[in-house]
């Protein structure tokens, strides 16, 4: 075979000897790897997470890096979550692009956050693991626990919003001009709300300490401890930080905004 | 507790740091190879001569540096935001999707003017001249966009003679360097003559501006975009 000449314009150009790669297959391997992986991980760290988490820390499992846990569930369920929240009203993020983010990430970021501050109280009370332990647990948990606890949440919202039509706005404006009136036709909505997003709150409060206390070998009361405070102080620095200086005085003017109305059944 | 090995704990935000750079640098080397030698590039990719990125990735990567910025430059130009957040990822996300539109088109084409090429190839091949030219057309726009934003133009307002001349340069500048790459990329895959690359390419502008006309997108494009039969 001799070599291809410098080709004229109007000839046709010297093309490969072998038909492309089939890089749709290659590409679709790796992703279903990558998701078994994860699917693993999430598995482990939702359904024992002591057994799993002391594992991981102890690098006796194979799991997928926490972070991609973390970026995968935010790219699976955000959307979705965010799609749930605007439906339901309760978490209405307005026109602003950054107070969409904000619903949707911040749940992730507190949980980081929880992690590092649980992770100096741990330090405090005797532990010697390093902090990527704690940031560990902390990214895997938001892909297990977390994602159950929005779900659910996001469940129980949409469904008092078909059932009542209650929405968020309806207890900002009670909480703005309390009004009996108001309040007989929020409470039981607001009361079902609370109580069931404060109780999955407190079950993914249980998980989180138990992974942690597994993956630092400490009794479980002293990771009860670090991470009622971890995420006590998380919740309320990114609670304060996003009204105050991350989404601006757009965000803040739609909060205002939000007292004024009072959302009951039409 | 003093005196008891603890296990090593996996390294895991080193091998996150690792395995970014590893990829940043795949992407760099395949954009470059892409973008500055589509020919060879084309060569060495089918025969499988050289480490390159997927091209879905490729594109994926590209999306990922670019739409963020187009968004924000979108959103600031112009101020309408979409009813919901579905509509606004599938505007960012549109002028990308069409790289694989045309070429599709253009494969269809190719093989009718009797090409024995797999359509995967020309999919990749519309993936990385989008990724690599495709993309950088897009980011060449933004500053044009935001200095626009920035005199408190909005869509739909006369754009002053000076900054309108280096829209239209760098709009058509980026779309006849993107044409030219994905003329000289297929034409080395499908061993095609020029003439029917050009008439592929043709025939493949027509369905896409159909195509964008139809689906009422092009408000997704700054610096316009060809539609046919839109509004």
């Amino acid at each position: 075979v001799s070599a291809a000449p410098t080709s004229a314009p109007s000839a046709p150009a010297p093309a490969p000897s072998d038909p492309a790669p089939d890089w749709i297959r290659d590409g679709w391997g790796k992703i279903i790897e990558e998701l078994r992986l994860y699917a693993r991980t999430v598995w482990g760290i939702t359904v024992r997470p002591s057994r799993f988490a002391a594992a991981w820390a102890s690098g006796e499992v194979r799991a997928l890096n926490p972070l991609a846990v973390m970026a995968t569930t935010l790219i699976v369920l955000g959307p979705i979550q965010h799609e749930i929240s605007v439906r339901t009203k309760l978490f209405q993020g307005g026109n602003a692009m950054a107070a969409d983010v904000y619903e949707v990430v911040a749940p992730y970021a507190i949980t980081l956050l929880s992690g590092l501050l649980a992770h100096a109280v741990l330090l405090g009370l005797g532990s010697r693991r390093p902090v990527r332990v704690s940031l560990g647990v902390g990214a895997m948990i938001s892909g297990g626990p977390l994602s159950i606890v929005n779900v659910v949440t996001s469940l129980v919202a949409l469904m008092l919003v078909i059932k009542t039509g209650f929405t968020i706005d309806a207890l900002y404006g009670f909480a703005s001009k309390p009004d009996p009136q108001v309040l007989r036709a929020i409470l039981r909505p607001a009361v079902i709300l609370i109580v069931s997003a404060g109780a999955m709150n407190l079950l993914y409060l249980i998980w989180f300490a138990r992974a942690l206390a597994a993956a630092h070998a400490v009794r479980v009361w002293r990771a009860v401890a670090a991470v009622l405070v971890g995420a006590g102080v998380a919740g309320w620095l990114i609670g304060s930080l996003s009204s105050s200086y991350l989404l601006g005085p757009k965000y803040r003017q739609m909060i205002q905004h939000r007292g004024g109305h009072v959302t009951g059944r039409p | 507790m003093s005196g008891v090995a603890l296990p090593t704990a996996p390294r895991w935000h080193a091998d996150v740091a690792r395995r970014a750079c590893n990829e940043a640098r795949l992407y760099l080397r395949t954009w470059a190879a892409t973008a500055l030698h589509p020919g060879a590039f084309v060569i060495d990719w089918a025969e499988s001569r050289r480490k390159l990125m997927n091209p879905a990735a490729f594109m994926a990567t590209s999306v990922a540096i670019v739409a963020p910025l187009a968004h924000a430059v979108q959103r600031y130009w112009d101020a309408k935001t979409p009813d919901s957040l579905w509509i606004d990822i599938a505007q960012t996300v549109a002028p990308f999707v069409q790289y694989i539109v045309i070429a599709v088109v253009c494969h269809g084409v190719l093989r009718l003017c009797g090409s024995r090429q797999l359509l995967r190839g020309s999919v990749a091949i519309g993936l990385y001249s989008g990724g690599s030219v495709g993309a950088a057309s897009h980011l060449a726009l933004l500053p044009i966009g935001l200095i626009a934003a920035r005199l408190g133009l909005r869509a739909g307002s006369e754009l002053p003679t000076w900054l309108l001349v280096p829209l239209l340069v760098v709009g058509f500048g980026g779309w006849a360097a993107f044409s030219w790459h994905l003329m000289r990329s297929l034409r080395v895959l499908h061993g095609a003559r020029w003439r029917w690359i050009l008439l592929a390419l043709v025939v493949a502008y027509v369905a896409d501006g159909a195509l964008v006309g139809r689906l009422h997108l092009t408000g997704s494009f700054f610096g316009g975009h060809l539609a046919i039969g839109g509004s």
